[in-house]
Formats: structure tokens, sequence, C-alpha cells
């Protein structure tokens, strides 16, 4: 088994207005990586870099073990990938995306693709043009799911969905992960809902990572803090956007972990609020 | 076992999974030799990640209650009462010391600390009797 299934090392992309770099990334076999940050942070970029759909450089770079440029038939039987700029044509229809793209994959499974158009309610005979956003996003992860990949990819997966199809999906992503070989890696804005499935979190801003770890990490390092009077020496290096309060002090301290002795309440923040702290550019929070 | 996750309390969710079947081990909900859901199983019920069932089980394989066999999954440990009562104790004592810590900054004297503390165990007691 190999360690990673996404590994990447100096991966380069360059455009006129916009330059990606990312030294290292990696996702560990077996888990889920959130992929976040502002618009136009390189999301999407890095997604499609690592397929090979943009022009990048980079010193190493693989799928499940293997190099796009040597292996592209292994690597695409075994990926799902989920987008928004890789649509289906129009005028397809579910059955007719299923025979017609369907074999193109060594493995597409016909009972587990009809099993899940059923289990979200999706029409067999409208045309994809006709699809609603959110229909069109559940019908890409169920015909990716359906070739039995060993990693997916997804680019935004539930900004299109309505609450209670956001947590459908969010168990089909669980129930992917269920097998201990199997890998996914999503971007996303919607840091509330999805953020509960991700062991790890990358962020990204302005083409550089600004921060990746283990989400267990993060949250515990990352949390308010709040306390009298004057704020302690030990955690000044440590604090984003402090702000008086009418009795002492309180803001977002960056390495709570290791300072818990101090007489100061620590509480757990969400994805979204470290997000917002660490963006300097935003004051209020 | 059925584990319950408090989102508003402030200790992480792998603290409390870890809490949680250390008390159903130690009260006799889970015996020895029983099967635990897996890492997966676990993580899909109270949709929290993987990383974060994975660090409650090793923790709990550290300390000797559960352990895990290569493709088999995680079973619970032939109980050591010795150790869990250690374990327990030493949980217990920190309490009292911070209970008997707070009265006596309250202007209490330790003798009428103690009463407290009779008075708390009858209470205890009581309630046993009044379950059965």
């Amino acid at each position: 088994m190999t360690e990673n299934a996404i590994s990447a090392e100096n991966l380069r992309v360059h455009y006129p207005d916009f330059d990606l770099f990312i030294d290292h990334f990696n996702l560990p076999c077996g888990y889920v990586m959130g992929l976040i940050g502002r618009n136009g942070a390189g999301k999407t970029t890095l997604i499609e870099a690592l397929l090979d759909s943009t022009p990048a450089r980079a010193q190493h770079c693989a799928l499940l073990g293997m190099r796009m440029d040597q292996n592209e038939r292994q690597i695409k039987n075994q990926l799902g990938v989920v987008s928004d700029r890789f649509v289906f044509p129009d005028s397809y229809h579910a059955m007719k995306l299923m025979h017609r793209i369907g074999p193109f994959y060594d493995q597409f499974d016909e009972v587990l693709y009809h099993t899940l158009l059923n289990r979200f309610r999706l029409p067999l005979g409208k045309p994809f043009g006709e699809f609603s956003a959110g229909m069109k996003v559940k019908l890409s992860i169920i015909f990716a799911l359906s070739h039995h990949p060993k990693l997916m990819i997804l680019d935004e997966p539930t900004a299109n969905l309505d609450p209670v199809s956001r947590r459908e999906v969010l168990d089909l992503l669980y129930e992917f992960m269920q097998q201990e070989d199997h890998s996914l890696l999503f971007s996303t804005h919607n840091t509330a809902d999805l953020d509960k499935i991700a062991d790890y979190v990358t962020c990204l801003e302005n083409g550089h990572v600004k921060f990746s770890a283990s989400r267990e990490i993060l949250m515990e390092n990352w949390q308010h803090f709040r306390c009298e009077g004057k704020m302690p020496k030990e955690m000044k290096d440590f604090v984003l956007k402090p702000k008086p309060t009418e009795t002492g002090w309180e803001g977002m301290c960056t390495q709570a972990a290791q300072l818990r002795h101090l007489p100061v309440v620590f509480t757990p923040a969400t994805l979204e609020e470290i997000m917002l702290a660490q963006d300097l550019t935003y004051e209020e929070f | 076992m059925r584990i319950f996750l408090n989102s508003s309390s402030n200790d992480p969710n792998y603290l409390q999974i870890e809490n949680a079947i250390r008390s159903a081990i130690c009260q006799g909900q889970l015996r020895p030799q029983d099967q635990l859901p897996s890492i997966r199983q676990l993580a899909k019920q109270l949709q929290v990640a993987i990383i974060t069932v994975k660090r409650a089980y090793d923790d709990l394989e550290q300390a000797g209650m559960i352990e895990t066999r290569q493709g088999k999954g995680c079973f619970v440990c032939p109980l050591d009462v010795q150790q869990v009562q250690e374990q327990a104790g030493a949980q217990l004592i920190e309490e009292f010391q911070a209970t008997l810590d707070k009265g006596l900054k309250l202007g209490l004297t330790l003798p009428q600390i103690q009463t407290l503390f009779d008075q708390a165990q009858k209470t205890v007691i009581q309630e046993k009797r009044e379950k059965l």
C-alpha cells in the first residue's frame, strides 16, 4: 500500500496574473483533507495541477503512488473527480451517461450507480443541462463513486447544496471512507458542515500554503482566549487580534495547548473563526 | 454502547470518546473480548473525523484498555481492576484536593468540611437505595 494518496513537492503553476507555489502537499492514504482559502487563493488551480489538467512543473507529483504522465489510465481508473469545471454534456441524461461514459472505466458498477440514483431520487431521463446546480453535483458525485475509485477529489462539492442534501452527501462520503485504503481531498468554503469529516486541513493564501495540519492539532492550539487584567507575558507572542474588554483582553491564541497552565479561559474555535482570525485584512470578528 | 458528543463541552471530541469508552468498560457495559466498532464506523456514526476516533483508540490502547488485532478490529482487554482503581483514585484525589482548597478559601474549617463530606456520602447512598 502506498503511504500517500497524494504527494507533491515544489509544485509550480504560472499564470500571467497568478503564481501557485506549493512546497509540500501530502495526503496520507486512508484520510480526508479539506482545502480551504479565500476566492482566488489557488484551491482549484492546485486541484487542476494535481490532475495534470493545467500546465504545471513539479519536482515530484504522484497520485496513489503513480505519476500522471506515466500511468494516466491506471490512475484515472481509481480516481473520482467532481468539479464544476469537469461537467457532462448538457444533452446527456443519467442513463446515456452510464452507457456512453461508463465504459471508459474498467470497473463501472451499473448496479451501484442505479442504487445511488434511487437513493438521491435523481431522474433517469432528464438531460443534465436541465438539472439544478445541486442535482448536477449529486449526479457528478454518484457517477464518480460508481467506478469504485480509491481517491476522490472534489472541488467545492457542497457549494450549491441545501442543508439536507449536504448531510446526504456527507453521509455518502463517510460511506466511501469506510474502506481503509480510500482517501478524499475536497475544497470548500462551507467550513461549518463538511469540516466535520476532514482529518487534515490545508489553507491556501495567494498561491502558497498558509497552514497545513491535522485538524485535531489545529483545534487544540487555535482557541479563543479571555483573561482578566493584564495579558500573561508568556502568551503575547501567540496572540492574534487581541481586543481589550471591560476587564481584560480577548482574542485568538495560536498555541493554547502549551498555555493551559495560565490563568486564561480558553474556548474552542470553529474552522471559520480560525480562518477569519488569521486573515489580517479582516479586522472585526 | 452509545456515545454522545457534547459540542458545547470544552473537552475535545477525542477525549469525550475516550472517556465514554473508558467508563463503559469500567461499568461493565463493555466486557473483555467485546469488539469495539471500527474506527471508520464510529467516525461515521458520530460525524467526526477518522483521525479523532483513531486518537481516542490509540490512547485507550496505550492505557492497556483495548487492543488492536491486525485485520480483525479492536477488542476490550481483560480489565486490570487494580490498575483501573489506581487511575480512578489518582483522579479522585485531585478532585478532593481542589474541593478542599475551595472550602478553605471560603473560610470553612477542616472539621466542617468533613461534616459536609459525610452528608454528601449519606445523600449518595440514599439515592442509590431509592434507585434499587
